[in-house]
């Protein structure tokens, strides 16, 4: 036997996890092996120095303080208990499940208003819906207005200079893109 | 009266029995665990974080967990296992903690006049011939030291193996991982101490 194959086996053989016949194997380099012989020494007064630590002891009233602890715990969790423990009868159950059926389709019913939507990106003004032009308010006067469309095409169109709108659709943003 | 048959009971009940009595409603069940593993969990916990009071603190919560959770626990291992399972979480979680929240060692409060820190050992404990509880003392000091400094995953190995007593399948179990990898970690563990502890152990 070498010490590389030592080494490998080291562990087991310290810890006295083999048979008395792969023991023999490991007991002649040991004696043959200074450098091996000095590891399993080393070793062993770690080992004696480890268990030489005194052992700490938990205190003589440490039943009472578990029990403390779960009492402790045990009010704090008493809310969700009662909870719990109402929520065991059968009818309370049903009540509870038809609440949460109830609002699970409350809301996928829900839709935002649309309006908002329009409010927050209003479409091409091609698309949107003219105002309507009932009549000219101040006379037969009148100006010429560039619009522009989504195609960037661009119209001119003579319009009356005042004109008076009704509308429950009206914005301002609907003459966003108006030039004069 | 009731105490004294339960202690009897205690006694030749197994861990698996008291932890089953305590599912089914024996409060009286758990406290027989409690006064059997008290001592084992705390010396456990103190050997892995150096603290008394916190590992008393973490020991109560191992018991606690092993109360809030008893219904989980399941017979294909050993309560024992189980036991030092939540314990060296508890211990480990700890050391984690700390490390976030750096403490300064006591040994770098001192310096040579070079400013590096001094080596410790029985030769310096002075002119006055140590006797041998003060060299007792001061080996159980370099030796608490050198564990501490080991990685959590060595540190834990040893202590399990070397101050519990554990076997390598039990460690294995408390640590999930197999009883190779518990092998290859006590070599390095001790293979670590060793260069820890090289003055103290080439002058003996």
């Amino acid at each position: 036997m070498n010490c590389r194959k030592f080494n490998q086996g080291i562990v087991e053989y310290y810890d006295h996890q083999w048979p008395d016949e792969r023991r023999k194997e490991f007991e002649s380099h040991r004696t043959a092996c200074a450098t091996c012989r000095k590891t399993l020494e080393d070793w062993a007064e770690i080992s004696a120095m480890a268990k030489s630590l005194p052992a700490v002891k938990a205190p003589e009233n440490f039943e009472a303080m578990v029990r403390r602890r779960i009492q402790e715990a045990g009010r704090a969790s008493k809310g969700w208990n009662s909870i719990g423990r109402w929520m065991a009868i059968p009818k309370l159950q049903f009540a509870a499940l038809g609440a949460m059926v109830i609002a699970l389709i409350a809301v996928l019913l829900w839709q935002p208003k649309p309006t908002l939507d329009a409010e927050r990106n209003p479409p091409p003004i091609a698309q949107q819906k003219a105002p309507q032009v009932l009549e000219p308010a101040d006379g037969p006067e009148y100006v010429d207005v560039l619009l522009k469309g989504a195609g960037n095409e661009q119209v001119i169109m003579r319009l009356p200079s005042t004109i008076r709108v009704e509308s429950p659709d009206y914005d301002e943003s609907y003459f966003q893109n108006v030039s004069y | 009266m009731k105490s004294l048959v339960l202690t009897l009971n205690s006694m030749v009940l197994t861990d698996d029995e008291l932890i089953q009595s305590f599912v089914q409603g024996n409060e009286d069940a758990f406290m027989g665990l409690v006064s059997k593993y008290k001592d084992p969990i705390t010396n456990y916990i103190n050997g892995m974080i150096k603290d008394y009071e916190r590992s008393v603190d973490l020991a109560q919560e191992t018991f606690f967990r092993v109360y809030k959770h008893a219904g989980d626990y399941k017979d294909t291992y050993q309560f024992s296992t189980w036991i030092y399972r939540i314990a060296t979480n508890l211990a480990i979680d700890e050391l984690r903690r700390r490390r976030r929240h750096v403490t300064q060692p006591l040994e770098s409060q001192y310096r040579n006049e070079d400013g590096s820190v001094p080596e410790l050992n029985i030769a310096d404990t002075g002119a006055v011939l140590p006797d041998q509880a003060l060299i007792q003392k001061e080996r159980q000091r370099l030796i608490s030291n050198a564990i501490e400094s080991l990685p959590k995953k060595y540190r834990a190995v040893f202590v399990l193996k070397e101050i519990q007593e554990l076997p390598y399948e039990e460690i294995a179990g408390v640590l999930s991982c197999s009883s190779g990898t518990v092998k290859s970690r006590l070599h390095r563990a001790r293979e670590l101490l060793r260069k820890k502890l090289a003055k103290y152990l080439d002058q003996r």
